[in-house]
């Protein structure tokens, strides 16, 4: 045997299993899923598997439908505006924190949510946002509201349980953005006569863009798959797509609708992503 | 300016207050003496702790979770260890589609690969069945392993595997005597990954997940959408503090900031 060849059976020895599992668990169930979009059920509830693309017609033709994605983008949008804002201040106060012990603290903080299971961290905000719940009896007690406030159900419950499940996606790239930014850039900046604010405007955010952009990518291509959260906090009938999936599969017992409408979830979480990465070249080639 | 360095300090650390307060709120729940959810607590009592360790449903879950862990995190360590190995160490034909494959079920929206198992298992009647969740788990753990065991094996140095060659030691003697326990901090932060994410799973769990395999993050998603049991506060708290555990390996292991 030459070298070549051991090296070449070395190679997919060593990937064998890995991709024994991907193909039995991940790629042949997502082809038979497709298989599956192609079939339509009667409403006698009975599936016919003749190649059709009944499914999908109806996706582009239902206004049902077009609520659900349409859900999907304006919480997406909700979710990168909202991780934005909140996730920039703050993985530059970590990044920009005195003392080393302050930083590992912030760090534990931003990651933690991340080795703590969804429903753990969405039954807190059930807890926070109940009509009983801690909102509610600070606003109570504060004399702001008089009876409580229904926020559990609503669409907003929805934007802020989610905005923490994601905030952590949005926080550590653009750290790590920050993190291999020289410094002496923002100080020649200010040295020319710039201001702090200019210096962040023409600077800072100009060469944090790839971990922003890595962010926003990770937001929203994670936002559009959310589920659990927006269940636990709003219940299956929220219009949002993946919710929808959800739905229409274990509810109404339509699994060809439920595989065509994860198709679409699917293919614009690749689009978000295909977009961000050409965005990310884009950015990174003209840095140099 | 400084005024406005000073409230943007402020708007950050309020960041930081909105990402523990889901957290901190359930820990102080769980210490609540009276058996619905009010604030400010009636009294404090481990009560429900006593309770959940006391209930059968729990305790059965917990075992069960324990278990899939147990099995899923060498599983998922040993085949994603073999592949970042030669993801890394070795150019071929097709590496970036490999790599795109291994990495592929992070992108897939959780409720589309549920959906998906869901379909397959039950042709091949894996629903509702320990091997169905482990298979599945493994799958949504790879990724981590793979990833974190990558991080190691590119700051291995070849030379240190050539040295150990050129004086005389066997292929088997490298891998278990040099390479292995270079690459540890990578293989336990991967292990550490995988078992946390196995034992919290619920996105695919709640698809292909039955009655008879109701894991601990099952229950208190069934607990907390149908029938409200104090008990939730004390499990919830048990992941809280599992994690901030985790998080201080990790940080003495490989250092926070290198993880992310």
């Amino acid at each position: 045997m030459t070298a070549r060849w051991r090296r070449r059976l070395t190679v997919w020895a060593l990937l064998a299993p890995a991709l024994a599992l991907l193909v039995l668990v991940f790629v042949v169930p997502s082809l038979d899923l497709f298989r599956l979009s192609l079939s339509w059920t009667d409403p006698g509830r009975t599936i016919h598997s003749d190649l059709s693309l009944t499914n999908y017609r109806n996706f582009t033709t239902s206004a049902y439908f077009h609520r659900l994605l349409w859900g999907s983008i304006k919480l997406t949008l909700w979710l990168t505006a909202g991780c934005l804002l909140l996730g920039y201040p703050a993985a530059w106060y970590m990044v920009h924190a005195r003392s080393k012990t302050a930083r590992t603290v912030l760090y534990a903080i931003v990651v933690s949510p991340l080795l703590i299971s969804v429903i753990v961290r969405t039954y807190g905000w059930v807890v926070l946002l109940a009509n009983n719940g801690v909102v509610n009896w600070a606003l109570t007690v504060s004399g702001a509201v008089d009876k409580p406030v229904r926020m559990l159900g609503t669409f907003g419950s929805v934007v802020v349980a989610s905005i923490h499940v994601l905030l952590p996606f949005m926080i550590l790239p653009i750290a790590s953005a920050l993190q291999d930014l020289d410094p002496v850039l923002e100080r020649a900046a200010q040295n020319l006569g710039a201001t702090p604010a200019q210096t962040f405007w023409r600077v800072t955010l100009p060469l944090s863009m790839p971990g922003v952009l890595a962010g926003t990518a990770l937001v929203i291509a994670l936002g559009l798959g959310l589920f659990i959260t927006p269940l636990l906090v709003a219940g299956p009938l929220q219009p949002l797509l993946a919710l929808g999936i959800y739905y229409v599969t274990l509810n109404q017992l339509d699994f060809p609708l439920g595989a065509a409408l994860s198709f679409v979830l699917l293919v614009f979480t690749l689009i978000v992503l295909a977009a961000a990465a050409r965005a990310l070249g884009a950015v990174n080639r003209s840095a140099m | 300016m400084r005024a406005g360095g000073a409230a943007l300090n402020g708007f950050s650390l309020l960041v930081y207050v909105f990402l523990l307060a889901p957290l901190v709120v359930v820990v102080l729940a769980s210490l609540n003496a009276a058996n619905y959810l009010t604030f400010p607590p009636r009294g404090l009592s481990l009560r429900w702790y006593r309770a959940l360790w006391e209930s059968d449903l729990w305790t059965e879950s917990f075992r069960l979770s324990l278990l899939i862990t147990a099995v899923v995190t060498p599983l998922a360590l040993v085949v994603g260890t073999l592949a970042a190995y030669a993801l890394v160490r070795f150019e071929f034909r097709g590496k970036t589609a490999v790599r795109t494959l291994i990495m592929a079920p992070l992108v897939m929206p959780q409720i589309v690969l549920g959906i998906a198992l869901l379909n397959s298992f039950s042709a091949l009647g894996l629903i509702n069945t320990l091997t169905g969740l482990i298979l599945g788990h493994a799958v949504v753990t790879l990724p981590y392993t793979v990833r974190l065991v990558t991080i190691s094996v590119q700051n291995l140095d070849p030379a240190l595997e050539r040295a150990a060659q050129s004086l005389g030691a066997n292929p088997w003697q490298v891998f278990w005597r040099v390479t292995l326990p270079l690459l540890r901090p990578g293989v336990v932060a991967g292990a550490i990954f995988a078992a946390i994410i196995s034992f919290g799973e619920l996105g695919v769990t709640l698809l292909i997940a039955g009655a008879s395999t109701t894991t601990l993050p099952l229950r208190i998603f069934n607990y907390t959408e149908y029938n409200f049991d104090p008990a939730i506060n004390a499990v919830s708290t048990i992941f809280v503090l599992l994690a901030v555990l985790l998080i201080a390996v990790l940080d003495r292991l490989i250092g926070l900031v290198r993880i992310s």
